[in-house]
């Protein structure tokens, strides 16, 4: 037995799962759904939405205030925000951005050697056209 | 036949205006994928809110439950017109400008070009917005309170919305929606469920009855507003992502023709040519005979 779970705002369907439980935060305070509960409809609270999947993992989603369903264990979250935060991997983005910044300083080094070399480059060009000019002279 | 200059002028010109409308053509297609992407994006948050509104308005309607349920008093319909706020997109506007309903109607109008068509057919024109292409949320809010006052004081009896429905690229429908009162939203909901193609199974109701907590009251009072404000802002994505499409398409057929144009100047152009170069030839030749 499985409810089916939709997170839906108005830009995008955020989510779509089937989970075993599912524990969301009402006006009347904080509810957990079990497959064959009751048809329910009331109104969600700023807050966190938590998803026990079918192989014992959780998903949490932060969700703001909406109507929350449930009808033949079929939940709909309609929430005008909603943020998935099992979605975020914040320490690994913080290394991606410092692996970025560290490369983009790297390459900007050798591209200024390399304007050094194009630079003497060029003025070995022009020592040597100017020599041409003079001995033509 | 035309001169040899007048043709080429008329060619220059042709291929000028072709370059023009190939370039706004590029500016509607991307402007279109977008328009599209929102309009699509946010079908089913309406539609999951109509499945509820529907839900709700099955329920038996009581005196204290929110106005927004409750039909008005009085005849008088208020319908908003979503027009373009710029031309060059087809028959758009006026296939939305034959649908207006006749009678005794006050109009509010979203675009320029439905202002413009309301007051020079000397309609009840209430007021007057604009839209810009994102459709911003504080622009549908404007629109959405001063409609709400307008039902609530009982200066109207319904509110409904005449737009252009986006089907595909290149199909749109003039759609008249029915905004307030919310009661008897049942037919409204199937419509929408037959137009995103989905069974009605789907939303099968449970025999055992919905609990609602805290109460029905404070359930509808939460989402009429909600409600009023998304269905309103569904309505202008979808009518921008038509006139975005409209202006694509318009955009493409006037590229065609000015291609086809050129083409046929072209010839126009090489035949006249050729009528200068033999009648110079034929000159030459009579008066070399003559000479001799």
């Amino acid at each position: 037995m499985a409810i089916c779970v939709e997170v839906i705002t108005p830009y995008q369907v955020v989510c779509t799962e089937e989970v075993v439980s599912l524990t969301v935060n009402t006006v009347m305070g904080e509810i957990e759904i079990l497959p064959m509960h009751r048809p329910l409809m009331t109104i969600l609270e700023v807050g966190s939405a938590r998803l026990k999947l079918l192989d014992g993992s959780q998903k949490t989603i932060a969700t703001s205030s909406g109507i929350f369903k449930l009808e033949n264990d079929r939940a709909v979250l309609t929430v005008e925000e909603a943020v998935k935060i099992y979605g975020l991997r914040v320490a690994s983005s913080i290394e991606e951005a410092k692996m970025l910044a560290k490369n983009a300083l790297k390459t900007t080094l050798i591209r200024g050697n390399l304007e050094q070399n194009e630079l003497e480059r060029l003025e070995a060009k022009v020592r040597s056209e100017l020599t041409k000019k003079l001995l033509k002279q | 036949m035309k001169g040899v200059k007048e043709v080429k002028n008329r060619i220059r010109a042709v291929e000028s205006a072709a370059k023009i409308t190939f370039a706004m053509q590029l500016v509607a297609a991307s402007k279109m994928r977008r328009a599209q992407d929102f309009a699509i994006g946010s079908r089913p948050y309406l539609l999951r809110l109509s499945e509820i509104i529907c839900c709700l308005s099955e329920k038996k309607i009581q005196k204290n439950m929110h106005p927004f349920f409750l039909p008005q008093e009085g005849k008088k319909r208020c319908i908003i017109v979503v027009g373009t706020d710029r031309g060059l997109c087809g028959v758009l506007n006026h296939t939305l400008f034959k649908a207006i309903p006749e009678g005794e109607i006050d109009f509010i109008s979203i675009g320029r070009k439905a202002m413009q068509f309301l007051s020079r057919t000397q309609c009840s024109l209430l007021a007057s917005f604009s839209v810009n292409d994102r459709v911003q949320y504080h622009e549908v809010l404007g629109i959405c309170d001063f409609v709400a006052q307008l039902y609530l004081e009982g200066k109207v009896s319904t509110v409904e919305i005449l737009y252009q429905k986006f089907i595909n690229t290149l199909t749109y429908t003039s759609s008249l929606q029915r905004l307030l009162p919310m009661s008897g939203f049942f037919d409204v909901f199937n419509q929408m469920l037959s137009t995103a193609h989905i069974e009605p199974e789907c939303f099968r109701r449970d025999v055992r009855g919905l609990l609602f907590e805290p109460d029905l009251k404070q359930i509808i009072d939460h989402i009429a507003k909600i409600f009023l404000k998304y269905n309103l802002h569904q309505v202008l994505l979808e009518a921008k992502a038509s006139e975005h499409s409209a202006r694509m398409v318009a955009m493409k057929n006037a590229t065609d023709n000015a291609a086809s144009l050129s083409q046929r100047l072209k010839l126009e152009y090489n035949k006249a040519r050729q009528y200068a170069i033999t009648s110079e030839i034929i000159e030459l030749a009579a008066s070399t005979v003559e000479y001799r």
